[in-house]
């Protein structure tokens, strides 16, 4: 055998070595408690909570501006759209969008709302919930579970003037900041 | 998922969720190797949380340029290097330099044994064999992950299988004796 290589034997031993070994199980939680002390991880639950809320100021911004009455205890508010001038914008989220500090996306979503009516475009939105029922051609009803490739986060509908504005308005949009997409489609009237 | 996803879903969330992912796939043989190194349960589980925590402030900025295992054991050989670096002033190493070549056959040895005499090596020494010979690392990856010269990886090795080997056969030798009293 020469000395600079293992013999076969050796080599057979050295496989038989233990490959993992489970670390204690508090080791995990003080790690994880140094990430949120460094701010290295965020809890997304808690910035869901954020989300609904920077989406009831939007909602209640948009009512105070625009006078709007809202009859039920909903973000959607019974705006009059005019379907010769309705667009809609599609949010769209994939593994590029970061959410930003929430107390700051309330403050520009809110900042957003009121701009867009000073522009005189009556809009109203809503989030959506990521998981989706959905019925098949064939009738059947399935489970769609969240996942991060392009998922539909959220919608608005406005009356503008034209294409111009309601791309305006899109890119105005502090969902465009966080890594975002909107999709903007004009209402087809027949 | 793969490192891949496990990355990916990790940037897109960086919730305790997705960490909780990354770290249940990788750290069972991170701790593993580790403990090797320090033979501690409190070094070994201080090294791996520094780790992680280098790991995830460089996550965003990894390349994929190596295997996400090979890019976090090079995090935790360093790291341990930098804790056992004072230990290594004080080995010496001149006696089972000049020992002619051994052979061993380890007939009847356990893997026991072995960690107990990889355990003996001096510090430097069991990191390139640990590296090499259980890790399955190449000497240009080893000199690359120490910032040394692919030489001292194979010169390092070399002498490490050989210390070992006297470590295996002196542990041997004194199981017999003691089986024949």
């Amino acid at each position: 055998m020469r000395e600079d290589k293992l013999s076969d034997a050796e080599r057979r031993l050295f496989d038989s070595l233990e490959k993992e070994l489970q670390p204690p199980g508090s080791l995990e939680g003080k790690i994880v408690s140094q990430l949120y002390g460094e701010e290295l991880i965020q809890n997304n639950k808690l910035k869901k909570r954020y989300m609904r809320t920077i989406l009831a100021i939007a909602a209640a911004v948009l009512i105070f501006i625009g006078g709007i009455y809202v009859e039920r205890e909903s973000s959607v508010s019974p705006v009059s759209i005019n379907p010769e001038r309705g667009y809609m914008l599609i949010l769209y989220e994939d593994q590029n969008f970061r959410a930003g500090d929430p107390a700051t996306m309330a403050k520009e979503y809110g900042q957003w709302m009121q701009n867009t009516f000073a522009r005189g475009v009556k809009i109203t939105g809503q989030e959506l919930d990521q998981r989706a029922t959905v019925v098949g051609n064939g009738g059947q009803v399935t489970r769609m579970e969240p996942c991060n490739e392009g998922k539909i986060t959220g919608y608005f509908i406005l009356e503008a003037s034209s294409l111009e504005d309601a791309l305006v308005v899109a890119k105005d949009n502090p969902h465009i900041k966080y890594g975002g997409t909107i999709a903007v489609k004009s209402f087809l009237v027949r | 998922m793969n490192d891949r996803q496990l990355v990916r879903n990790f940037l897109v969330h960086r919730d305790e969720k997705a960490f909780h992912l990354l770290y249940r796939s990788k750290t069972p043989h991170l701790y593993r190797m580790a403990y090797r190194l320090t033979q501690s349960e409190s070094l070994s589980e201080d090294l791996i949380q520094e780790m992680w925590i280098i790991a995830i402030r460089k996550l965003e900025g990894f390349q994929w340029r190596s295997e996400l295992k090979t890019w976090l054991i090079g995090i935790l050989i360093n790291l341990a290097r930098a804790n056992q670096r004072v230990q290594e002033d004080f080995i010496e190493l001149n006696e089972d330099l000049n020992l002619p070549g051994i052979s061993l056959e380890p007939n009847g040895m356990e893997a026991h044994d072995l960690e107990l005499a990889i355990l003996k090596l001096p510090p430097g020494y069991r990191r390139v064999l640990i590296l090499h010979d259980i890790e399955g690392f190449r000497h240009h990856e080893i000199a690359e992950m120490l910032d040394i010269k692919e030489g001292t990886s194979k010169s390092q090795l070399f002498y490490a299988r050989r210390i070992l080997r006297k470590n295996l056969i002196d542990y041997q030798n004194k199981g017999n004796t003691h089986e024949g009293r």
